[in-house]
């Protein structure tokens, strides 16, 4: 008994990493100041040359830079090319 | 990024929107897990991006409900090439036959060389092969393999002691050696030829050498019948006589006596072709049959069949491709049955044949007599009694 209990110990020590909150937040890799990936559910409000904003569940991600292109939109993953010079959450 | 690696296979068409909803009509047409790429702002109304060429009827609805314009550009990938070569019918036809020109062609001998023999021996050879289907120009596909044409060369030409057949491409190579016939040295312990069996001598072919024996001689096996010593006298000096030594050549042939004892069967089993045939074609690619023709023909009860393999090949190089014909012989089992004089009659040719094997083609049956004769449970066993002509002279 006490051994079958051990087997289980790891799993009842540690949180889980991923909760049902967690997948709702967007999840942003930025890479120097020349791209942005953007991940988990998203919307796109406005498109600029300079400016991109998107919508996640809770934060409006307003990116600004210089020649900004988008290098592929998919449902769920956006990914962002060019000079990247600020991304605020509002 | 795995949504963008079909624009190889599949075909993606670069598009012109313009309008001021581009970002509604993008998030519409992602939501309908449609992908886009490479999106460029070129002015404020005006932008450039790449989708696959098989949603360009979703983008052109939703284009339409927020009041876009599409304009199509460039269109790449796969499909689209396979599409354009389609157009071109002209250039798929050409190419296919192409290749069923350059496939007939390599199935020709462009060149037969032969080497090693002499001149006339190179012209008789090539007119042989000319019977067989080779020569220079013709066509190799149904030719016979390289194994049988050889032996049916050294078969119609007993002078060459060699012939080698390859195949190197389109070219065939011949490589033959002539015979050469020894000539025997006389020396002093050349040969004698002694008898291997006892009889009585009935013939002799003796083209050197001294007889010892004469016809009707009785001999033992062992005894000496040909010696290798020849008496010459001089004419100057006839009293004294002089011996040479010359190589012993010749057949004596002998009356001998043999006891054969065996047993046949009065019924006899015999399966025997009907001529009906049927053939059947297929390709054989690595361990895959695909059957061309002949495979809607079901066998027959009783069969023996012949398959023959020809692989196909390009120049120097073999297809992964082989050509498998089969054909299917119907046979049918048969019953005979012998009386006593065709059982008997069957047994001396068989005796007949057997001696000739095994004591040369040039034996011959004097005489038979059956000593013993019974038949039990459908069986006959004879005892027969022969005189046999055969040669009995051996080289020592």
């Amino acid at each position: 008994m006490k051994r079958m209990s051990q087997l289980f110990q790891p799993f009842k020590r540690n949180e889980p990493y991923l909760t049902s909150t967690t997948l709702t937040l967007p999840i942003i890799t930025i890479t120097g100041t020349q791209s942005l990936l953007i991940e988990n559910t998203y919307s796109l409000i406005e498109y600029e040359h300079n400016r991109i904003v998107l919508q996640s569940n809770e934060y409006t991600i307003a990116i600004t830079g210089v020649n900004l292109s988008i290098s592929f939109m998919y449902p769920n993953e956006l990914m962002l090319t060019g000079s990247i010079e600020q991304v605020v959450f509002q | 990024m795995k949504h963008k690696q079909g624009k190889y296979i599949f075909s993606s068409l670069t598009i012109t929107m313009t309008g001021n909803n581009l970002e509604k009509v993008l998030q519409s047409f992602i939501q309908q897990d449609y992908p886009v790429w490479d999106i460029n702002k070129v002015s404020d109304t005006v932008s450039h991006l790449q989708i696959y060429e098989h949603h360009l009827h979703a983008l052109t609805l939703l284009a339409d409900d927020y009041d876009m314009e599409i304009v199509k550009g460039k269109v790449s990938g796969g499909t689209s090439f396979l599409k354009k070569l389609w157009k071109r019918k002209e250039w798929i036809i050409a190419f296919i036959i192409s290749g069923i020109f350059i496939f007939l062609l390599t199935q020709t001998a462009w060149k037969v060389e032969i080497k090693g023999v002499s001149i006339h021996l190179e012209d008789k050879i090539k007119e042989n092969l000319a019977e067989l289907g080779l020569y220079q120009g013709a066509w190799t596909y149904n030719l016979a393999s390289l194994d049988v044409i050889q032996d049916q060369v050294l078969h119609d030409m007993p002078e060459l002691l060699y012939l080698g057949i390859e195949k190197q491409g389109v070219t065939y190579h011949i490589d033959a050696l002539e015979k050469k016939s020894e000539k025997h040295l006389a020396d002093s312990n050349s040969e004698q030829l002694i008898a291997n069996k006892s009889g009585v001598v009935l013939k002799m072919f003796i083209k050197s050498g001294q007889p010892i024996v004469e016809i009707n001689d009785v001999v033992k096996k062992g005894d000496i019948l040909v010696k290798n010593e020849i008496e010459t006298t001089e004419e100057e000096e006839k009293d004294k006589k002089k011996t040479n030594k010359v190589p012993v050549q010749g057949k004596v042939y002998a009356n001998t006596w043999y006891n054969i004892s065996l047993t046949t069967s009065l019924q006899l089993e015999q399966n025997q072709l009907t001529g009906n045939h049927i053939q059947k074609y297929q390709l054989q690619v690595k361990d895959t049959n695909i059957p061309l023709w002949g495979f809607w023909r079901s066998s027959y009860e009783q069969y023996v069949a012949n398959e023959e393999v020809k692989a196909l090949h390009l120049w120097k190089w073999n297809l992964p491709i082989q050509m498998i014909e089969q054909t299917i012989y119907e046979y049918n089992d048969q019953q005979v049955k012998r009386t006593l004089p065709e059982t008997q009659e069957a047994v001396i040719k068989h005796v007949d044949n057997h001696i000739k094997t095994t004591l040369g083609q040039d034996t011959e049956i004097l005489k038979y007599y059956v000593l013993h004769e019974s038949v039990e449970n459908g069986k006959v066993n004879m005892n027969i009694y022969l005189s046999v002509l055969e040669n009995i002279a051996v080289e020592k």
